[in-house]
């Protein structure tokens, strides 16, 4: 029996290393928070990106009082960095969501010690995400037309518009991870509280717990919620990138209208995501000490998501060329020839096989799954590379529409940068503030992983249990075969 | 003024000690009970006798709510308060109602998931009586209490005591109200 | 090690072989009389038999890739009989013969050489360059399915545990590289064997319906012949009501997959409404084959989702087999109305609307009585567990957990 053990594994290795109890593992996430002199790098890291976000408070503030003139969007690229930038983030905050929905529903034990952390980026992404589209409306402060609610002009919100798709999406997305998310945090506050030797944490981690005592009855619903949430969830996602897609797709510009989009947007949304969680994730675990709960493993298997997600990603390239040789459409035909070697934008569809397909093909490769420089690299390019595809898809099928008189090159302006950069400042100044204030890692998620959380079984059934189903098997009583 | 007690409250090391002693406790006949975890444990349920929670069927109604609200939405606002054609559509244009609606039902159904229980848990409840025990703040970190309350059709305070001490806990606490 | 002898499916399984035998060679016999009279006709009708029973085999490939590689106990339990699946895949290229021997009799393709889309297409679509690429598709999944099952044979072999788990690794390494080309051999036989009967239609998202399609196909399939098997020896012993759940689960997760990929193809050519895709639609939501459509909406989305939410209903294996049942007509039915609604050949060019034909119920079940036969033939020949699998014992246990 001990060699089977073994084996498994060997083959599944466990998800906390190192000797951990109850309350090892509860005093050593929540004393980042509670005990932990805030260190040093810490004010350093925070510095550096408060900076940066005021780049992008400046922009912002320069953007309203002059116009959306000062970017460089144009005719016909009517759509350039403030769409390929929500696109990005928004699909950077995907992972989140995956790691915590669907890894849950498919009882992935390693999502465990990485959910809290991939959804506090969902919302921080989601947040930079939404900054884009509502600046690009020029007129921000007057967003709230977007909504349906009847009002002097007498006018609804197009419905048919995959753009009114778009508000409906992103705001039951961001609703729903803020609640998934807060409502994960629940019982860890309640553990903050409990912990807490400073007054105004423990009023302010009081206040946030809602009295949470951790009665069984209060588990049963929790946890049933949370299993919802994550069946919701998962649909969810599915639908929010896919209603990106659409925004592409439902019109008819050539290199827009493909029936793969949905599920290609979803896959590289994924693929970007998980490249953001290991880019947090690798510094993270070195920094505060957490490589016993983010093990070596649980990165060999988020690059494992990113291999998949990417080959999908690479299917949806294939199949986009494919079926404009296929289908021998005279616009299909010139699209692709425009976008990989006749328009002046071919280096940027290069480049982004090199990031996003061959750059992942490394991957295969267990040397580069298990060093975290290469995982950490790999990462950085696939990010770009996934800036890259919607450079790709947006400008380069925009810039030579279907009238040749109208065609047009694109070149983005300094606010485009500056936007693009304060919204990285402003992102990571969040997760700066989440690392200082709220557990990383779930504890009380994490607690259920150790050996000890085991409900051992009565002596009455153990009988049972013991005996090996092989052996069984071997002995049937009384079979009618 | 004499202490009102709220109940009894043992404290255990482990979650099989728990869940062996919520047993024993069901077998006795004790109905007004609870137990206290720093992690959910699906084993504590059937010892305690708790019934699977009706959240599920809530939850699907929220859904069902959020998905006609997104329908009648559509179909009034573009059918029949002020139909106009756009980009050569329809005016009822099914396909393109479809992801509005879809997103509703998540919304109405996930709302109803976290305030149905909420609510159903009866939080926010920054009091409660079993705070009062000091070693009470462990049990979000790592200990496990078993509570008696002196509501308990079958409560007697020194026959529940000593029957509680007979399964073995750390320690038995007075919860005063 | 262990006696195999007592993992052996029952010995009903050679009956329900000899039944399906008999029911295909009959309906083998009527249909080479259809043929006679109606060869076009009879050729779809075989072609849309092919796709359905076919596609549970390569379905069956698909899942077995899958499950090395996502791991779980549902994967252990099930191995024996997506890999009994994945072997019918030696008797797919015997299935295909009549298509072959057919095919300028069910693609309108083959008869348009002056139009200038199919010359664009050079040898691509050609008769020649079609079966060409059919050998490569039989081929490679041949070698798939081939290694895969011989891996696990030696499983059963195995002197040891570490043995055995060297196996189980071989196969989980190579389901990784082998996945990719799994998904772009169905792609491509998608694309030739359904899309070209609409010769010029395309839509970037085919390969993935099928995918998708042949997967959950697969899992119905799998789910129906467990539960006839689960209260007889030896998988009495090994399923568990937690076993149905999981599979009821993926089931589900997979109805709504075909259903967001479908409403996705629809919903973009429906939005963009631009000649070269629309007419696909066109023919397909008018008359009966919209009222078709609506079913197919109704009872290969709707109905299945709403009974599969139910967490008890997934749990009771004859319900949930019941329901793998349903969805495998209404599987059937998609394809028919993939396959059907394409214009018809007129002899010496040209075409005409498609129609309704008798012929369309014998070629699946002559198809699917040859294809049964062989199944419960293949899947007679191994123990219907991996009895040396690392991981059975905890898959067991996990089965009759809550």
């Amino acid at each position: 029996m001990q060699d089977i053990k073994e084996i498994q594994e060997r083959i599944y290795p466990p998800m906390v290393e190192g000797e951990h109890t109850f309350d090892t593992v509860t005093d050593k996430i929540s004393d980042l928070t509670l005990k932990k002199k805030t260190p040093f790098h810490w004010f350093i890291g925070f510095g550096i990106a408060f900076i940066i976000a005021q780049i992008l408070l400046f922009t912002i503030l320069y953007l309203v009082t002059t116009g959306i003139g000062i970017w460089g969007n144009n005719q016909p690229v009517g759509w350039a960095f403030d769409i390929i930038n929500f696109v990005w983030w928004i699909g950077i905050g995907h992972a989140g969501t995956l790691i915590s929905a669907i890894l849950l529903l498919l009882n992935q034990k390693w999502r465990t010690s990485i959910n809290r952390f991939a959804e506090a980026m969902t919302l921080f992404a989601v947040a930079c995400a939404g900054l884009f589209p509502l600046l690009h409306t020029g007129r921000p402060w007057l967003a709230y037309w977007l909504f349906p609610y009847p009002n002097t002009m007498g006018m609804w919100p197009q419905f048919r518009s995959p753009l009114m798709w778009d508000v409906f999406a992103v705001s039951t997305y961001a609703t729903i991870s803020a609640l998934f998310w807060y409502v994960g945090l629940i019982p860890d506050l309640a553990t903050l509280r409990d912990r807490a030797k400073n007054k105004y944490f423990k009023l302010v981690y009081g206040l946030l717990s809602w009295g949470w005592r951790g009665s069984a009855r209060h588990w049963h619903r929790y946890e049933i919620t949370y299993l919802l949430l994550a069946g919701l969830s998962t649909p969810l996602v599915l639908s929010v990138h896919s209603i990106v897609s659409f925004d592409f797709s439902v019109s008819q510009v050539p290199g827009w209208h493909a029936t793969i989009f949905p599920p290609y947007f979803v896959a590289g949304a994924v693929f970007a995501g998980f490249a953001m969680v290991l880019i947090l994730c690798i510094p993270l675990r070195h920094v505060y000490r957490m490589k016993d709960f983010i093990t070596h493993t649980h990165l060999v298997y988020m690059a494992k998501v990113m291999l998949a997600t990417g080959l999908i990603v690479c299917y949806g390239y294939a199949m986009e060329a494919f079926f404009a040789w296929y289908s021998q459409a005279q616009y299909e035909v010139f699209m692709m020839k425009n976008r990989a070697w006749e328009g002046p934008y071919w280096w940027s569809y290069w480049l982004l096989i090199l990031c996003n397909g061959a750059s992942i093909q490394l991957l295969w490769f267990k040397r580069f799954r298990e060093s975290e420089f290469w995982l950490f690299t790999i990462s950085i390019v696939v990010s770009i590379g996934m800036w890259l595809e919607r450079f790709v898809i947006i400008v380069t099928s925009l810039h030579r529409d279907f009238l040749p008189s109208s065609w047009a090159m694109y070149s983005p302006t300094m606010f485009d940068w500056s936007m693009f950069l304060g919204t990285l400042g402003f992102f990571f100044t969040l997760i700066y503030l989440f690392v200082r204030f709220l557990p990383i890692i779930s504890i009380f998620e994490v607690r259920t992983l150790l050996p000890s959380a085991e409900v051992e079984h009565h002596h009455g059934h153990d009988g049972e249990h013991k005996e090996s189903f092989i052996e069984q098997v071997n002995e049937p009583k009384g079979e009618t075969a | 003024m004499e202490k009102q007690i709220y109940g009894l409250l043992a404290e255990f090391d482990t979650p099989t000690e728990l869940v062996r002693a919520a047993e024993k406790v069901r077998d006795a006949g004790f109905v007004k009970t609870d137990a206290f975890s720093p992690f959910p444990l699906h084993e504590i349920d059937e010892a305690l006798g708790i019934k699977r929670s009706i959240l599920p069927y809530l939850v699907f109604a929220g859904g069902v709510a959020g998905l006609l609200t997104g329908i009648g939405l559509q179909v009034f606002t573009h059918v029949f308060d002020y139909p106009i054609i756009v980009g050569g559509r329809p005016h009822l244009s099914i396909p393109a109602f479809v992801p509005p609606a879809y997103e509703l039902t998540i919304l109405l159904a996930g709302f109803t998931a976290v305030f149905g229980m909420l609510f159903l848990n009866g939080l926010p409840q920054p009091y409660h009586p079993v705070f009062n025990v000091p070693r009470f703040a462990l049990a979000t970190r790592e200990k496990f209490f078993l509570l008696i309350e002196t509501k308990d059709p079958k409560f007697n305070y020194e026959e529940t005591r000593s029957f509680m001490e007979s399964l073995n806990p750390q320690e038995v606490f007075d919860v005063e109200e | 090690m262990t006696n195999l002898e007592n993992y052996q499916a029952p010995d009903e399984i050679n009956r329900w072989r000899t039944l399906a035998l008999g029911i295909g060679g009959i309906g083998l016999i009527i249909w080479a009389v259809g043929c006679y009279f109606d060869s076009q006709n009879a050729l779809r009708s075989w072609l849309l038999g092919f796709i359905f029973w076919g596609g549970i085999g390569v379905g069956g490939l698909g899942v077995l890739i899958l499950q090395y590689l996502t791991g779980g106990a549902w994967g252990v339990v099930i191995r024996r009989t997506v890999e009994a699946a994945s072997r019918t895949l030696l008797i797919l290229p015997i299935l295909f013969i009549p298509l072959a021997v057919g095919v300028t009799h069910l693609y309108e393709w083959t008869h348009l050489e002056n139009d200038p889309i199919i010359q664009g297409r050079g040898w691509y679509l050609t008769v020649g360059g079609w079966i060409a690429r059919a050998v490569v598709y039989f081929i490679l999944w041949g070698v798939m399915a081939y290694l895969l099952n011989k891996w696990s044979a030696n499983q059963d072999k195995a002197a040891d545990m570490e043995e055995s788990a060297k196996w189980l690794g071989t196969a989980t390494a190579f389901s990784g590289p082998t996945m990719v080309a799994f998904a772009l051999v169905v792609t491509f036989a998608a694309v030739d064997w359904v899309m070209t009967l609409e010769p010029h239609w395309f839509s970037t998202i085919w390969g993935m319906l099928f995918i998708a399609g042949w997967g959950l196909s697969c899992f119905c399939f799998v789910v129906a012949i467990l539960a006839l098997l689960s209260d007889k020896a030896p998988m009495n012993r090994v399923l568990g009501k937690r076993h149905f759940h999981d599979l009821g689960k993926l089931m589900l997760a997979l109805v709504m997959v075909w259903a967001y990929f479908n409403f996705s193809q629809y919903l973009i050519i429906w939005s963009g409404n631009i000649p070269e895709e629309t007419g696909w639609y066109l023919t397909r939501t008018k008359g009966v084959w919209g009222v078709i459509g609506l079913l197919l909406i109704l009872f290969h989305f709707a109905f299945p989702f709403l009974i599969l939410l139910q967490q008890d209903f997934k749990r009771k294996a004859k319900l949930l087999a019941g329901m793998g049942v349903f969805i495998l007509v209404m599987r059937l039915v998609d394809m028919f109305y993939l396959i059907a609604p394409s214009p018809l050949i007129e002899h010496g060019g040209g075409h005409e609307a498609s129609h309704f034909s008798w012929l369309y119920l014998v070629g699946p079940i002559a198809v699917g009585g040859l294809w049964l036969a062989f199944f419960f033939y293949q899947l007679k020949q191994r123990p219907m567990v991996p009895i040396n699998d690392p991981f059975l014992e905890n898959a067991i246990k996990h089965g009759k957990g809550h």
